[in-house]
């Protein structure tokens, strides 16, 4: 396993031998921050706006997107169930102190000691290990850090510039590359989407902006790692990944928070553009902090995600691994708009003690010939409510479209739920779509072997867990399905018995 | 909650006031008029109604353009008690069922059907008494019905429902412990607006069989509801459907796994041509404590023509663990290389997708003569 995998690892589950199942990502930092005051109206969105010297236009389109919001119900559909959030004592916007970092050294050390403490060295490898990086660097990894609201630092700029790669935070970009930002934003995920993407587009701080240019494969893999810090602050990030004809670029997201009492909001909006022949790979692998085992504190992460296949013979594919969070609600969704074009969302979803996701995807079928594959598994355990719910909507132009649904369900203990509810609509005959659904458990017979081969029980769940999550361990770049599979290991520890 | 109107007041208000019927004045219509002036009625777009214009109905239902059959079609067995709603005896029966079949809140049509009932039968088998033959439902005279079936212990019936008209119609069955009814509807095409809730709960070691052939209607709407209340009680439902023009058939079935140990089979066939649209919302729930259920649930669906639509949501809620639920569901078309496989053998192309509609709509059908009476298959 390489260097990079290692901090992955630990980024995910930190130095799981030695802490337990304890949440091992759930300090805080003691750092100066600039925070706004709680509260949300238009002098805030203009403060956000002001604070990050937006042009008047991303001004404007704020204000559009609080309008709306402000005229939105709060919904309410989902299977999870939380008190009323007080959208007016969060406060809106939190930085580390201090102008804007130009380069690295001028991060503050206590962030970028956050981020070492998390496995992320921001440091360039060379500057890390004190060796070159190797030549060929297919592993390297290119991060871009979001504290609280803003974007800290990119790694690897340098070297994804020559191959014309753009890798910013999405306030530089806004600055930067504007054409491109006021092309694609909000093309995905429009502003009134939905509640929180409406209130995400009014207040988002940060996040991370990606073009991969003509025919380009992206030389490493990019990725972002999202770090809530401050205390009743919400983060809204917003990013944005546009693979041009032919281009390719695999990215990972990791996110972690301190262990609060509090709940936190996690809002964000993720928008993927493809175009012809383009292909992008989105993999999370989410471990915010769940709460206690009484289900005090925690992360509502509240989060949409989206892609289009524009062009033709273009794919997205979603990966998530979601063991975090208080609630995870969220639906990484693909728009098959280009003839030939393929959506895929492969998702583990955990949940223990009492934590609740409502989570799968949507995929709608516009272009001929364009395929989709779902496969879901959820494992619920504790007094934990794991639902999956997608919609898979053939119209009527996507001819000879295909779709292959399946979504597994492991339940671990007597009290927790598990649950499926699969929208499946389709307006043309020759399109084909097939889902299957089941529900199993870790059955005595399973334990009883194990144990009979000398596998203690908690190992044994692990492994047979592991094997039920394998379809989609094996669409995450490797090192990232080994810890994967690691962080499922560590939050089922005292689940069973 | 969510699929109610908070500010439809108006719509309530007009169903309101057309007031209720003074038909079965023993039944208390306080929760339904209670829970429409607090609730209102489910509205256009409301979850549950996602495929159905609920105001379609609506409008039916204001304009009074119900034309009720003007007397009543039943047909009994030797052994088998029944009683018109209106009667005092209905109300004993009523008491005799216990608890609701169904959450009213979950489904406030049938508060709409309370205030303006117009016709209903009550019907017993006594414990022990396997009746010799069907129980046959026909027309009822009153475009707001009401069947309440009661299967003593042990006993055994066979309930058919025959095509009649209605705007709506609830039929609400329990089986007691032991007890077995096998309930078989027959839907015709027909150009009305008809909404119907069957709401069934099963015993201990009960069966509940019901097979359902549906034509469609300009518009309809079938929630049916089991409850496996006993341990070990078993339910069966199989429904097959065949729609053209422009009908419209909406099922929502929900079985839910209340006690342990209960098995439960749901099949659906349905070919959707034309510009029709066939919904089917087929939910499993596994309550809390009802460890070793058995569920299973099978959505097949054909699409005939480019402008028919198909909509299907099989879902699962479970709070056991020790359970086996399962779900499939697919769409398609008719499988052109079976066509061809039937040509090459001198079968003609309109001859071969028939047998092959029948052949796929079969596995959700018992009665194949009376589905043939009815033209879901040829």
């Amino acid at each position: 396993m390489s260097e990079q995998s290692n901090e992955l690892a630990d980024l995910v589950g930190q130095d799981h031998a030695a802490t337990g199942h304890e949440y091992a990502a759930g300090f805080v930092t003691e750092i100066e921050a600039d925070t706004l005051p709680p509260g949300l109206d238009e002098q805030v969105v203009r403060a956000i706006s002001a604070k990050k010297d937006e042009p008047s236009w991303m001004t404007q389109w704020r204000l559009d997107a609080l309008r709306r919001w402000q005229r939105m119900p709060t919904p309410r559909w989902a299977h999870v169930q939380f008190p009323d959030i007080d959208f007016q004592s969060i406060s809106y916007f939190s930085a580390p102190k201090g102008t804007a970092p130009t380069s690295l050294d001028e991060v503050d050390p206590e962030v970028l000691r956050t981020y070492e403490k998390l496995g992320i060295p921001l440091h360039e490898r060379a500057a890390l290990a004190g060796v070159e990086a190797p030549a060929d660097t297919t592993s390297n990894v290119a991060v871009d850090a979001i504290f609280d609201s803003v974007s800290v630092a990119t790694t690897f700029k340098e070297r994804l510039a020559e191959a014309g790669v753009i890798f910013c935070s999405m306030s530089e970009a806004i600055r930067e590359h504007p054409d491109l930002v006021r092309k694609y934003l909000g093309s995905v995920v429009p502003k009134p989407d939905n509640f929180y993407a409406a209130l995400n587009s009014a207040v988002f701080s940060d996040g991370s902006f990606v073009y991969v240019p003509k025919n380009t494969r992206c030389p490493m893999e990019l990725s972002t790692i999202f770090r809530i810090n401050e205390k009743n602050t919400g983060q809204f990030e917003r990013t944005l990944i546009i693979a041009d004809e032919g281009a390719y670029v695999s990215y990972l997201e990791g996110c972690t928070a301190p262990m609060r009492d509090d709940n936190q909001l996690h809002a964000a909006v993720v928008e993927l553009v493809a175009l012809t022949d383009a292909e992008i790979k989105y993999s999370t692998v989410q471990n915010w902090y769940p709460g206690d085992d009484e289900g005090n504190g925690g992360i509502y992460n509240f989060v949409t995600k989206r892609g289009a296949c524009l062009g033709d013979r273009s794919k997205i594919s979603w990966t998530q691994v979601e063991t975090g969070s208080a609630i995870t609600w969220k639906y990484p969704s693909v728009i098959l708009r280009g003839a030939d074009s393929v959506g895929e969302f492969y998702s583990v979803a955990l949940t223990r003690n009492l934590q609740q996701a409502d989570t799968g995807t949507k995929m709608t079928h516009i272009g001929p010939r364009t395929k989709s594959t779902i496969v879901s598994k959820g494992i619920s355990a504790g007094r934990s409510q794991n639902s999956y719910r997608g919609r898979v909507r053939m119209n009527p132009g996507a001819k000879g479209a295909r779709n292959y649904t399946q979504c597994d369900s492991l339940l671990i203990g007597d009290s927790c739920g598990a649950h499926t509810f699969p929208y499946i609509e389709s307006k043309l005959p020759t399109a084909v779509i097939e889902h299957e659904a089941t529900t199993s458990r870790v059955s005595e017979e399973q334990l009883f072997l194990c144990q009979q081969r000398g596998i203690d029980p908690e190992k044994a769940v692990a492994m047979i867990v592991n094997g039920f999550c394998r379809d989609v361990f094996r669409t995450l770049p490797m090192e990232f399905a080994v810890e994967a599979a690691k962080l499922l290991e560590v939050s089922l520890e005292g689940a069973v018995g | 909650m969510a699929g109610l109107t908070a500010d439809g007041a108006s719509l309530a208000e007009r169903v309101l006031e057309l007031g209720t019927t003074g038909y079965a004045p023993w039944l208390d219509r306080t929760p339904h008029r209670k829970l429409i002036e607090a609730r209102g009625l489910p509205k256009l777009r409301a979850e549950a109604w996602r495929h159905t214009n609920v105001t379609r109905w609506y409008d039916a239902v204001l304009s009074g353009a119900e034309t009720p059959a003007k007397r009543t079609r039943l047909e009994l067995p030797e052994g088998v008690e029944a009683v018109d709603f209106e009667s005092v005896r209905a109300c004993e029966l009523v008491a005799q069922r216990g608890e609701e079949t169904f959450s009213l809140a979950a489904h406030p049509l049938a508060a709409l059907n309370a205030l303006r009932l117009g016709a209903g039968v009550a019907i017993r088998i006594p414990a022990g008494v396997a009746a010799p033959g069907p129980v046959r439902i026909g027309d009822l005279p009153a475009a707001y019905q009401r069947i309440l079936v009661i299967v003593e212990a042990d006993a055994r019936v066979e309930v058919i429902e025959e095509p009649s008209t209605y705007t709506h119609r609830l039929l609400e069955a329990v089986v007691q412990p032991g007890g077995r009814l096998s309930h078989r509807r027959q839907q015709a095409a027909s150009s009305g607006r008809e909404c119907s809730l069957v709401a069934v709960r099963t015993e201990a070691d009960a069966r509940y069989d019901l097979a359902q052939t549906a034509l469609g209607a300009d518009l309809r709407r079938n929630d049916i509801l089991a409850t496996l209340a006993g341990d070990g009680a078993a339910v069966e439902i199989r429904g097959a459907w065949r729609l053209d023009g422009s009908r419209h058939l909406d099922n929502q079935v929900a079985v839910r796994h209340a006690a342990p140990g209960g098995t439960s089979r749901q099949t659906y066939r349905g070919v959707a041509d034309g510009r029709s649209r066939a919904v089917l919302n087929g939910r499993i729930e596994i309550a809390p404590g009802a460890q070793h259920s058995d569920a299973m649930l099978s959505t097949k669906n054909l699409l005939a023509s480019d402008t028919a639509e198909v909509y299907a949501k099989p879902e699962l809620t479970i709070y056991a663990n020790d359970v086996k639920c399962s779900h499939g569901a697919t769409i398609g078309a008719i499988d052109d290389d079976a066509v061809h496989y039937f040509r090459s053998r001198g079968i003609d192309e309109r001859r071969a997708r028939s047998l092959f509609v029948r052949g796929f709509l079969r596995e959700a059908i018992d009665d194949v003569e009376a589905a043939q009476r009815l033209g879901v298959i040829q």
